[in-house]
């Protein structure tokens, strides 16, 4: 399986974090699965203006090219997406969701009816299933954990598929792996 | 004498349906004797010292209305970077009465009442601020923002979420709270499952002939190579 770490975290010195996805590539490679991880800190990505203008000027494309576009690239060629995360004030990073405002260009203009609620069209014909796995701070309620659950289960509707996993790097990192590796 | 901040999350800035909601509320606010300042938080996130600029905002006002879109069901980056920028300072946030404004273009309002207000009442409660009310307005993109319209300025269609707003400037000017609300822009008659398809139809029509004139091809799909 080929699998896109989106890895949110703005803080360098949050090693814990980076030596946890380190560990979560090297055990997913293991079993035999294709790994990327993107540190989006280290692109550049300017944030979505909604101007509309990758639905009608450059039409899949956003009109401003950054870095942006190799997460395009890599979203649509990937069977799973995980989107890793500390969480901040009870949600996953701006850094994080910056990125995802930019994948818009990946749907189309068009509308769909889903359960008489619209939803953008398609634009290719398959999309990645999503997983989420949260770095959780001590503050951080049940509550909070479910409001980002239902956030990116309403995200992953969006784009076409389902949230598949959720984690916490608390967990032990073999049995994450093993269960991404069961999707 | 009460201070409200009105603080813009639109990534659109001025020309938004965020601006256009959010003047039309403060004017009110203005009329009935408060003090009212506006910030458009794409020009305060330009540096750091236009977001120590807004924080100090924050401080010194009693009524916070932030009014924003609603990007993939959820806050837009620039209003969650402003978030985090006012939980991580966190000073002098107690008693603020925190008002959310929120428009998506798409017409069910349910979009924004699935997840982004409870992310909103968990900012708030994190960092102190008194929930005041909620607001989600439905099909937005109809009350014309992008092209720097007022409310007054096209007539009859901004007529339900004007009525809304004027309530809750009654309900802040008389120092209450509102209930979590939400109000569709479009007219009734098109929310119908069958006026709905044929909106999704003309939709479709519309968005290829806008690309078409820009020599684009709606349709591209230019990752999948």
């Amino acid at each position: 399986m080929k699998i896109l770490i989106l890895n949110g975290n703005p803080d360098p010195n949050n090693t814990l974090f980076e030596e946890y996805l380190a560990d979560l590539t090297e055990e997913m490679h293991a079993l035999d699965n294709e790994v990327r991880q993107i540190k989006l800190r280290d692109l550049n990505i300017r944030y979505c203006t909604g101007c509309w203008g990758c639905w009608v000027k450059t039409p899949g494309k956003c009109v401003f090219p950054d870095d942006s576009q190799e997460v395009c690239r890599e979203y649509v060629h990937t069977d799973f997406v995980l989107m890793a995360s500390p969480v901040k004030m009870g949600f996953t990073t701006a850094l994080l969701k910056k990125t995802q405002d930019r994948l818009i260009r990946i749907l189309h203009p068009y509308v769909d009816l889903v359960e008489n609620e619209c939803h953008h069209h398609r634009r290719y014909d398959e999309y990645p299933k999503n997983g989420l796995l949260l770095e959780r701070p001590q503050n951080i309620d049940d509550e909070d954990i479910q409001i980002m659950k239902d956030m990116y289960s309403r995200f992953s509707l969006n784009f076409k598929t389902e949230l598949t996993f959720f984690g916490l790097t608390a967990q032990d990192v073999k049995e994450v792996a093993r269960a991404i590796d069961n999707i | 004498m009460t201070h409200a901040l009105l603080l813009v999350g639109s990534p659109r800035g001025k020309k938004s349906t965020s601006t256009s909601v959010g003047s039309y509320l403060l004017n009110i606010l203005d009329k009935k004797g408060l003090e009212t300042d506006t910030l458009w938080i794409t020009r305060q996130l330009a540096d750091d010292e236009k977001l120590s600029q807004m924080l100090n905002a924050v401080d010194h006002a009693d009524i916070i209305i932030l009014t924003a879109p609603l990007y993939d069901d959820c806050q837009p980056y620039i209003v969650i970077r402003t978030m985090e920028a006012i939980a991580a300072q966190r000073k002098n946030l107690g008693y603020k009465r925190f008002i959310p404004i929120i428009n998506c273009a798409f017409q069910e309002p349910e979009h924004i009442t699935a997840v982004a207000i409870s992310i909103y009442h968990k900012f708030a409660t994190t960092v102190g601020f008194k929930w005041a009310g909620s607001l989600a307005i439905g099909g937005g993109e109809m009350l014309q923002g992008k092209s720097g319209k007022t409310l007054d300025e096209i007539g009859k269609m901004a007529r339900k979420v004007k009525k809304v707003l004027e309530r809750i400037a009654d309900a802040l000017a008389a120092d209450n709270s509102f209930p979590d609300e939400s109000v569709r822009a479009v007219p009734d008659f098109l929310y119908k499952p069958f006026m709905k398809k044929v909106l999704a139809w003309m939709n479709k029509y519309d968005w290829k002939s806008r690309a078409k004139k820009n020599g684009g091809v709606v349709d591209a799909r230019p990752y999948s190579q």
